[in-house]
């Protein structure tokens, strides 16, 4: 029962998705970028953080529109590039309501029908993915406790190493785990 | 001896100049709760990783000796096999488990040996650590003490003799290692496993270990029981091991 929920819900994201793609109107865009607003709001989701990260984007598709088609007239730049920007954001918010309604253990299930090699590739890039981001989290505000000024471009390396050591030390430990549970691979 | 670990002159380095292990010998016998400590860097957990064949079939680098574990060498059989007969729970549990689910994290290791009755096994090994009102929670949001309740319930679903533990108090407190250690203590009364720790605190390893083993710079510096292995206070200091005190 629960799969065929989850089956359900990954459909509705795929066919909003191409219907967004498809709308033209301003409007309705405005409207859809609302509505997934209050959903993410009742789902308790960082919508500020994803707002944050998407709105640049958006902001900087509308400038380009208005620098690189100046034959056309500034109104109809305008409006594409905000067509664009906001079709963008919205299916960056449809992905993020999706996941905030969705376990991610819910999404993996449904595709059991996979190879277990790859059923266990997708399970530790599924626990892999949030533990990095939360990883890079902390070592920011180790380095900041630091005085290493972690928001210039110059400085990333002071994350990224760190960072590296122990996505290695963890990839290492987890497959140390994996053997040592008897874990033998298909292709082996 | 035929059961439990036999050692024979075996010694392991990752690199030709260095060696991690430096022709120990010892016995472990079935059924005894072991400890090994050491320094950092004294080769404790190169020392652990061989306990189940994961050197030198998995991390590979110069290794001489023979390892037996219940009569069988364990340069003949996969870490596979090893897998059935000794439980590895790991240093740090945060990186140990990858599975969405608790109860998905203990069937992993269960369908990987094709052990049938899953469901009851893992029931009673979450039983038996306490931990059966998360069977459907998430392993990462628990306490590391609770984290490392769950490896060990992943370990002892499989049902192993042998269960070999990485500084399993590493990251709990005080409460979380007093617990951590009931729990061995009895598995290894009631249930008759092989307990080995690998260990830091020394007052741990006096209160609940019969047997300990110190290590110095891969090699073998005392083999004997607890009591009599904590008696050479003079030697242990001069290496940096502390002297136990009483548990209360």
């Amino acid at each position: 029962m629960k799969k065929s929920i989850t089956a359900v819900k990954l459909v509705t994201l795929l066919v909003f998705n191409w219907i967004v793609f498809s709308i033209r109107n301003p409007l309705i865009l405005s409207i859809l970028f609302i509505i997934l607003l209050l959903l993410l709001y009742f789902a308790k989701a960082q919508i500020k953080k994803r707002l944050l990260a998407i709105i640049p984007i958006g902001i900087a598709i509308i400038i380009f529109q208005l620098i690189f088609y100046i034959w056309a007239p500034f109104t109809e730049r305008f409006l594409f590039g905000f067509i664009a920007a906001a079709k963008i954001i919205i299916i960056s918010l449809s992905v993020l309501t999706f996941l905030s309604y969705t376990s991610l253990f819910a999404l993996i299930k449904l595709f059991d029908f996979l190879p277990e090699d790859i059923m266990l590739i997708l399970m530790i890039t599924a626990y892999l993915i949030p533990t990095i981001l939360s990883e890079a989290e902390k070592i920011q505000i180790v380095q900041k406790s630091r005085n290493i000024k972690t928001n210039s471009f110059s400085s990333l390396a002071a994350i990224i190493i760190p960072l590296l050591h122990r996505v290695f030390q963890r990839a290492e430990t987890i497959s140390l785990t994996i053997l040592a549970r008897g874990y033998k691979s298909e292709t082996n | 001896m035929k059961n439990g670990i036999i050692f024979d002159h075996v010694s392991f380095g990752y690199s030709k100049n260095k060696l991690q292990i430096d022709a120990a010998s010892f016995a472990i016998e079935k059924g005894s709760f072991v400890g090994v400590t050491g320094v950092n860097g004294s080769g404790k957990t190169t020392l652990a990783l061989m306990l189940n064949g994961i050197i030198p079939h998995e991390l590979h680098g110069q290794f001489s000796g023979t390892i037996t574990v219940d009569g069988i060498d364990t340069k003949t059989k996969p870490v596979s096999y090893f897998a059935q007969k000794i439980g590895m729970v790991f240093q740090n549990p945060d990186f140990m488990l990858f599975n969405l689910s608790v109860t998905e994290e203990i069937a992993f290791g269960l369908k990987n040996i094709k052990l049938h009755n899953a469901e009851d096994k893992i029931k009673n090994a979450l039983q038996m650590v306490g931990m059966e009102d998360f069977a459907n929670r998430d392993p990462q949001t628990l306490s590391l003490g609770e984290k490392q309740k769950i490896c060990l319930a992943a370990v002892l679903a499989l049902d192993t003799e042998y269960i070999v533990l990485d500084e399993p108090v590493a990251m709990l407190d005080y409460q979380g290692a007093v617990n951590l250690y009931r729990i061995l203590d009895e598995l290894n009364k009631k249930h008759g496993k092989t307990i080995i720790v690998i260990e830091h605190d020394t007052d741990f390893l006096s209160a609940h270990a019969k047997h300990t083993i110190i290590i110095n710079r891969g090699k073998i510096l005392f083999n004997d029981t607890t009591k009599k292995v904590f008696a050479h206070k003079t030697e242990l200091r001069k290496i940096g091991i502390k002297i136990p005190q009483p548990i209360r």
